[in-house]
């Protein structure tokens, strides 16, 4: 694995086995033949529904969720071989949506913030100049740390949550809808924190979130995913502002516009709901509700067209259907 | 120029709690008028939920309207009796909320819900089926006969919303009062609703208030913007003017703080503080403390709710010839 | 810490309970210096005697005092009524964070031991018990805890079930903890109101179920003053003596009133603040 690349997977896939009402086995395929890569210090963006598998993903690299077939490589380590599982949890941290259920409501924020620490053997007294340097450096005020969570307000429950997550110095941090709970102003303080976090310790983020204005400001590449695979991805700009993806750009058109002005934007409004991942269609994922679907959308599920400088799309007629 | 179809006037609400006496809601004052999409915005604990119940009487114990009018139609909804009031809601005030699950009576169909009220009107059964039927297929419901007899935990939260809409359609309302009714849905099942209240509002000329901490969906369907921030009502304008020229400092703030931009192209505005405790009052603008252009008038003094330009009121004393910089 | 003494205060259900089951302990812990006399002590001349100042509530059939019985009694009342409420929260709660954390199979086999053992009639699986065992108080203590513990396993299982899925949990994992120290630090921690509650709730249906298996004659044998024995001999003299039967009926009342109406209190002072 190249120097350049932190997390690597390839043809990654999510099988969850279900009883079909009629009897008979049938598999959720949550994540469907996914390849992924993080680089050193870059922030890629996950976006997605719900049910698109981002989540589920997530919780893989994490190491909470084993995968069905193939595994993802952090650092050139299998994150699933239990011999690197020491130095695997030392890479990677994670923030989580709910800022409220992310902190042990019986635990002090210092006990929280000390727990990684004393378990990946630190001693009290590292752990605590650790403690107060990661929590100024969060902007978490040191009158804070002996509070219980609910003491605390929504935007300094998550600063604690990410004090807690680059307790290790991670390489990778995966950030999974962590300001979506919190307001604008909120917001706008903590993706800066973040930014600033990541200069400071070179850390890659895998940030999931179905805001798209969010994951314009934070990410250097984007990945598309709907019903477990990916549809489209690159160059944050690139596919932002040439996306060749019909999907993509039916989220782009619905994600309420910045502006009033883009009211009157080109919509493609989407009809109908993302269809059972127990009985994924046979070609496309997304011919069902694709206005632009030929006969072979639904026959033939389309290979990676590679569009060149990394942006890839997973359509028959990439490049060639006019939004 | 339109009538207003809601018109209020100085609207406060107070709770009273262990800790004191909360302002939720002082003095806010606002109008809807027909066809018209107004939507009030503001972050947690601004208040606008509240006003909203306020406004359709169901504010309970500890909480309680302590002055203010309330004009609909005509009459001051603040005065009416139980009866009355009941009776407004739900045939000439619709409201929509956020959870659609939570409105729905899971044991019985959805076609059961929608001619339920009709019924109740005394209108004849065929009617009120056929009635809901139609409407059914305004909020672009496939497969209608099937939806009249499904339970609500057998549609899609979408679906759900577009029938909640539909419940409220039903009884032709001037107003419709939607409360974050997009937050639990996914973006894509959002646009669409939003797609059809913009239709139907023209459809159907009738006012509607959004309350939202969305300023995507208020930019995407507001016509006339009201933000709102710890209780009082700091500014009002159309939408345009919101976004391009807004003219209280947290507004501008706020604007700032959007996720415009790319992270290359800078970082983003933030609002230094936080919201005060509402419990304790303070002589001066509920800003002053966070505001980087508090002057010490500000901290003495509330400033009032004045038009700083036709159809744009805001409440600020640096309209009153303090220094606006930018 | 204040504003939870206010609320104590305020609560006047509490307030009442505590007092009523206050005194109970009061009475069981220094029964030696409130009652006149022993529990055993019999004066034959004064059988089935009336109320009087020497003997406040009468004598039963041997001119044994009823005041001093009953209030030697409370001991056995709270004695085998606690223990019998700690045994079944030990085997409940255990039983209920097992299946919820670690479900499947695990959850599988205690939902169906717990479900069999809720399903028998619980005075006839007791009375079994005791009978296999022996009469005593203690053994009334296990049959007790073996009938009851269902309810605990059940309600704690599925509170689990809950916990188990919040961020923190999931955080817990990621950065190493092991299950274990998952269930020990994270999830017994946030159990805690829960099971004060079913405690609280189980204690005086654990005071009832002990006077029932008392009249019963399963629970401790003469001359131990169990209250529920007591009762149920003094039905014979009803029409001479009715203070034999009334006196114990009188204190039971009184004790799961007190630890119930306690017991609500506590569960509103709990419940609120579980929301904060």
């Amino acid at each position: 694995m190249s120097d350049e690349i932190l997390v690597k997977t390839e043809h990654l896939k999510k099988y969850f086995p279900v009883r079909k009402s009629g009897g008979g086995k049938a598999f959720v395929k949550a994540v469907d033949d996914v390849t992924l890569e993080i680089g050193r210090g870059e922030t890629v963006g996950l976006v997605g529904e719900s049910g698109s598998g981002k989540t589920t993903i997530a919780k893989m690299i994490l190491g909470l969720l084993p995968p069905t077939e193939n595994t993802i490589y952090i650092d050139g380590k299998n994150v699933w071989d239990r011999k690197n599982t020491k130095e695997i949890r030392k890479k990677v941290g994670a923030v989580f949506q709910d800022p409220a259920s992310s902190l042990n409501p019986r635990s002090t924020v210092y006990r929280s913030l000390e727990r990684p620490l004393l378990i990946n053997g630190c001693s009290k007294g590292e752990a605590e100049t650790l403690i107060r340097e990661t929590a100024a450096k969060v902007n978490l005020g040191k009158e804070l740390l002996e509070r219980f969570p609910y003491e605390l307000s929504g935007g300094q429950q998550q600063r604690v949550s990410i004090a807690r997550a680059i307790m290790l110095r991670p390489r990778l941090l995966v950030l999974d809808e962590p300001t979506s709970a919190l307001d604008v102003s909120v917001q706008a303080q903590t993706l800066n924190e973040l930014l600033n976090l990541q200069q400071e310790y070179g850390m890659s983020y895998l940030f999931i979130t179905h805001n798209l204005s969010v994951v314009r400001y934070m990410s250097d590449r984007i990945c598309v995913m709907y019903g477990g695979k990916v549809m489209e991805s690159g160059k944050m700009a690139d596919v932002y502002e040439n996306c060749v993806h019909p999907y993509t750009f039916g989220l782009m058109s619905s994600v309420p516009p910045l502006h009033p002005r883009q009211r009157d934007r080109k919509k493609y409004l989407l009809t109908g709901d993302m269809p059972s991942l127990i009985d994924a269609p046979e070609g496309c994922r997304f011919c069902t509700r694709c206005k632009f679907r030929q006969p072979v959308c639904e026959s033939q599920e389309p290979a990676m067209k590679d569009m060149g400088d990394g942006h890839f799309a997973a359509c028959h007629f990439a490049g060639e259907i006019e939004f | 120029m339109e009538e207003k179809v809601l018109d209020v006037k100085n609207l406060s609400i107070d709770f009273h709690t262990s800790r004191g006496c909360v302002k939720a809601v002082d003095r806010v004052s606002f109008d809807v008028k027909r066809g018209e999409v107004f939507a009030l915005v503001g972050e947690s604990g601004c208040g606008k939920s509240t006003t909203a119940m306020g406004i359709m009487q169901l504010i309970r114990s500890p909480g309680i309207i302590s002055g203010g009018e309330v004009v609909f139609d005509g009459r001051d909804l603040l005065k009416l009796s139980r009866e009355e009031m009941t009776g407004v809601r739900g045939r000439d005030i619709g409201m929509i909320f956020q959870n659609p699950l939570d409105s729905l009576n899971p044991v019985y169909t959805i076609g059961a819900q929608m001619t339920e009220g009709l019924l109740v009107e005394k209108m004849d059964k065929k009617q009120a089926w056929q009635v809901a039927r139609d409407m059914l297929r305004d909020v672009k419901i496939s497969d209608v006969e099937q939806r009249m007899k499904s339970f609500p935990h057998e549609i899609s939260g979408g679906m759900r919303q577009r029938v909640m809409i539909g419940m409220m359609l039903c009884r032709n309302p001037k107003l419709l009062i939607a409360d974050e009714p997009t937050t639990a849905l996914d973006v894509t099942i959002q646009a669409g609703i939003i797609e059809l209240m913009n239709e139907l509002r023209r459809k159907f000329n009738s006012a509607v208030l959004i309350i939202t901490h969305d300023f995507g969906i208020v930019a995407d369907i507001a016509d006339r913007v009201g933000v709102m921030y710890a209780g009082n009502l700091i500014e009002t304008a159309d939408v345009m003017t919101i976004f391009d020229r807004p003219r209280h400092p947290y507004t501008r703030l706020l604007m700032k703080a959007l996720p415009t931009i790319t992270k290359d192209e800078g970082r983003l505005e933030t609002i230094k503080g936080t919201v005060p405790n509402l419990a304790e009052e303070r002589p001066g603008c509920n800003f002053a403390d966070r505001c980087p252009y508090a002057m010490q008038k500000c901290r003495e003094q509330k400033p009032e709710w004045k038009e700083c330009e036709p159809g744009h009121f805001c409440a600020c004393f640096l309209e009153e010839g303090g220094t606006a910089r930018e | 810490m204040k504003e939870k003494l206010k609320a104590i205060a305020k609560n006047r259900m509490f307030l009442v309970g505590f007092l009523l089951f206050f005194t109970v302990v009061v009475v069981a812990i220094f029964a030696p210096y409130i009652a006149p006399h022993t529990y055993d002590e019999q004066n034959l001349a004064m059988k089935l005697a009336a109320p009087s100042a020497e003997y406040p509530f009468g004598t039963d059939q041997y001119g044994r005092c009823i005041f001093s019985r009953v209030i030697f009694g409370s001991r056995i009342a709270l004695n085998v009524g606690l223990t019998a409420v700690i045994i079944e929260t030990l085997i409940g709660v255990t039983l209920g964070i097992l299946a919820g954390y670690y479900g499947k199979a695990v959850d599988k086999v205690i939902l169906f031991v717990t479900d069999a053992t809720w399903s028998i009639p619980p005075i006839v699986l007791a009375m079994a018990i005791v009978l296999m065992l022996g009469p005593s108080s203690q053994n009334v203590a296990i049959s007790i805890a073996v009938v009851s513990w269902a309810q605990f396993t059940k309600i704690v299982r599925a509170k689990v079930q809950s916990l188990k899925n919040l961020s923190y949990i999931e955080a817990a994992r990621i950065y190493g903890e092991s299950d274990t120290n998952i269930i020990l630090r994270y999830i017994l921690p946030n159990l805690t109101s829960t099971i004060v509650i079913l405690a609280t709730l189980a204690l005086p249906s654990a005071i009832l179920s002990t006077t029932s298996m008392g009249f019963l004659g399963l629970g401790a044998q003469q001359p131990q003053p169990d209250w529920g024995m007591i009762l149920s001999e003094g039905i014979k003299y009803i029409g001479k003596a009715p203070w034999i039967s009334i006196v114990p009926g009188l204190a039971i009342v009184w004790t799961v009133l007190g630890f119930n109406l306690a017991g609500e209190g506590v569960k509103e002072l709990l419940d609120p603040r579980l929301k904060v």
